[in-house]
């Protein structure tokens, strides 16, 4: 016979009352590691929608970016160099003129380090009459970028036209009912249609485009350009200077400055970007708020179920004791202390302290589990993460020494009984 | 083996303080059964419970084996009365959720023997009890729980056995069975002190009690 022996057959004998204070001690258990977990829950889901929304922005960012460069290219920004007997008011008027430069110009541009310059796109342009169709043009020869040698390679903006092959803008194929297979006579010469455009809005509506090639052959130009476009300046403080650059190395010619689209495009941007930061910080400030509240409700709840629990457990306690006087008053007679006493009573709720953990724990890692099933942005693993052995241990151990508090001044009143009274009693 | 020397108890009841022994004095030898007989409320149990170092006297001395158990400390007297005294009561006392076995194996719980569990069959054998070794008290017959209080009682081997009226609700022929098995003990050289307020002729010395005195 031993203590542990005679602890064990009281919790079975005294069943309902075990089972009373070991479904307490399970609540107490179960709803403060359950807070916690729904807690820790809650706040993974708010850190992992706030890095969901960071990465979607950061996409959206990016595809921003990206689309911003080549709507750079649509709006003729960047840097044009012409020649310079080129009348610009000609120039803004036509968007073409007789005059022309060098093609091997753009491999210089290249080739010379002009490192701030990301693409150089050669083209030739004519504005002329088509002499087949009897219609006013504007021919586009463009033979697809240079790549500057001295800078990280980049995707090409623009896909450039293939020899015997032609583009024409939305007015043009519409207007001349020119279907994708057609193929279309130009100053003589048979293109096959690579593409049609859509409607632009723009004088690119009646544009042809062709081979660099292709342009110069029927325009008789060959080895010339009218102008070649530096592409990609996007800083305004270095634009100066690799206008500088390229007049000291190409002669004869004249750069124009098309920045200040870009650069409101730029701002755009930036504005956009900081309204996003905004908008995520205001997030993490709302999220940040909506945990501070239900800590706060922890906070009180918590505490009020241990207080009920832990009430419970004592007068659970104190009614096991008053029903054992008469057993105490024996195990007094028969030579147990004071201490023996204490620790059967004692050992009893530790007991039940461990189970209660136990099933506190698993109460408390599953409830949360299913409620927050519907939370956004949670993964099936940050779900389980409450099934953790420190969990375990904290809640086996916070149960035990609940069950000890609660039952502490009941069981030292149990341990001092008079043993002769408790005997005369019955 | 007891001695009770001018030994007064009072308690302070409602209508003021009650003497429940008044100056007591008597002695119970090895070997001897004394009976102490009296009507109820006389201040027998009392006595027995002073005796058993359970209830302290308010005067005198009370002596158990040469030494003043009041005198000792409660974790001492607590070991005295294991290695020292049995007790059997009216009511039995058992523990409702130990078997049998274990109910006169429980005061191993305090004095570790590697013989007990021969020693709690032995006390089974003897007292007729073996084909109840696993059976609760509620299962018993009122013959049978005394006879499991009265093996618990000889368990640890006691040099003094404290009764109190032992066969108060026992038919006859367990009651012999009890009184037989008292005084079989002082026989072998045990003391027991034996409060009752039946006749019984096994008592080797009788003594009257009324009002709290001898």
């Amino acid at each position: 016979m031993n203590l542990w022996r005679l602890i064990q057959k009281e919790l079975f004998f005294r069943w309902r009352g075990s089972l009373a204070a070991l479904v307490a001690v399970t609540l107490a258990a179960g709803t403060l590691l359950g807070t916690l977990n729904l807690l820790r829950l809650h706040e993974t889901s708010a850190v992992n929608i706030l890095a969901e929304k960071e990465r979607e922005t950061k996409v959206r960012g990016a595809a921003l970016r990206e689309e911003l460069r080549k709507a750079t290219l649509k709006l003729s920004f960047n840097l044009l160099i012409l020649p310079e007997q080129i009348d610009l008011k000609d120039w803004y008027a036509d968007q073409a003129s007789e005059y022309d430069l060098p093609e091997s110009y753009a491999q210089k541009l290249a080739e010379s380090g002009v490192v701030t310059v990301r693409h150089f796109l050669p083209t030739i342009h004519r504005k002329l009459v088509w002499p087949e169709q009897g219609r006013t043009i504007l021919l586009t020869g463009t033979r697809g970028e240079v790549a500057n040698l001295f800078k990280n390679p980049r995707k090409p903006l623009v896909q450039p036209v293939p020899e015997g092959g032609i583009v024409l803008g939305h007015e043009l194929h519409t207007s001349l009912g020119i279907s994708p297979d057609d193929t279309v006579p130009l100053m003589g010469r048979d293109f096959a249609v690579h593409r049609l455009h859509e409607e632009r809005g723009s004088k690119d509506d009646i544009t042809v485009w062709i081979s660099l090639k292709d342009a110069q052959e029927l325009l008789g130009k060959e080895g010339r350009v009218s102008s070649i476009l530096a592409l990609e300046c996007l800083c305004a403080t270095g634009v100066e200077r690799v206008r500088e650059e390229i007049q000291k190395l190409l002669p004869g010619t004249q750069v124009l400055e098309m920045g200040s689209r870009v650069l409101a495009r730029a701002e755009t941007r930036i504005r956009a970007g900081k309204e996003t930061k905004a908008l995520l910080k205001e997030e993490a400030k709302q999220q940040a708020k909506l945990q501070a509240g239900r800590e706060r409700l922890a906070a009180v709840l918590v505490p009020l179920i241990m207080v009920l629990c832990g009430g419970w457990i004592g007068l659970l306690s104190f009614t096991s004791a008053r029903s054992r006087r008469d057993e105490i008053g024996m195990l007094r007679a028969v030579g147990f202390g004071t201490g023996r006493v204490l620790m059967i009573f004692i050992g009893k709720a530790v007991l039940i302290g461990f189970l209660g953990g136990l099933f506190g724990y698993v109460l408390g890692a599953a409830l949360p589990a299913i409620f927050a099933r519907g939370l956004e942005g949670l993964t099936s693993a940050n779900l389980v993460a409450g099934w953790l052995l420190t969990n375990l241990l904290q809640a086996v151990l916070a149960a035990a020494l609940l069950m000890v508090i609660a039952g502490w001044i009941p069981a030292l009143l149990a341990a001092r009984t008079d043993p002769a009274e408790a005997l005369r009693e019955k | 083996m007891l001695k009770f020397d001018n030994v007064t108890k009072t308690f302070n009841g409602p209508q003021g303080e009650i003497k429940a022994l008044d100056a007591v004095s008597f002695t119970v030898e090895p070997g001897e059964l004394v009976d102490i007989r009296g009507p109820s409320g006389c201040g027998k149990s009392t006595l027995l419970l002073t005796a058993g170092t359970l209830l302290q006297p308010t005067t005198g001395t009370v002596t158990i084996d040469g030494e003043d158990p009041y005198a000792l400390s409660p974790n001492g007297r607590s070991a005295l009365r294991a290695s020292t005294i049995g007790f059997v009561f009216q009511q039995f006392h058992l523990v409702p959720y130990l078997s049998v076995i274990d109910n006169i194996l429980l005061p191993s719980a305090v004095r570790k023997d590697a013989r007990a569990h021969d020693r709690a069959l032995e006390l089974l054998n003897r007292f007729g009890l073996e084909h109840r070794g696993h059976h609760v008290p509620a299962q018993l017959s009122v013959g049978e729980r005394q006879r499991t209080a009265l093996a618990r009682a000889l368990f640890n081997q006691p040099k003094l056995l404290l009764a109190d009226e032992p066969t108060g609700n026992l038919d006859p022929e367990n009651g012999e069975i009890v009184l037989n098995t008292l005084k079989n003990f002082a026989a072998e050289g045990g003391a027991v002190l034996l409060v009752t307020h039946d006749t019984t002729d096994c008592a080797t010395r009788t003594l009257q009690m009324l009002n709290g005195a001898l």
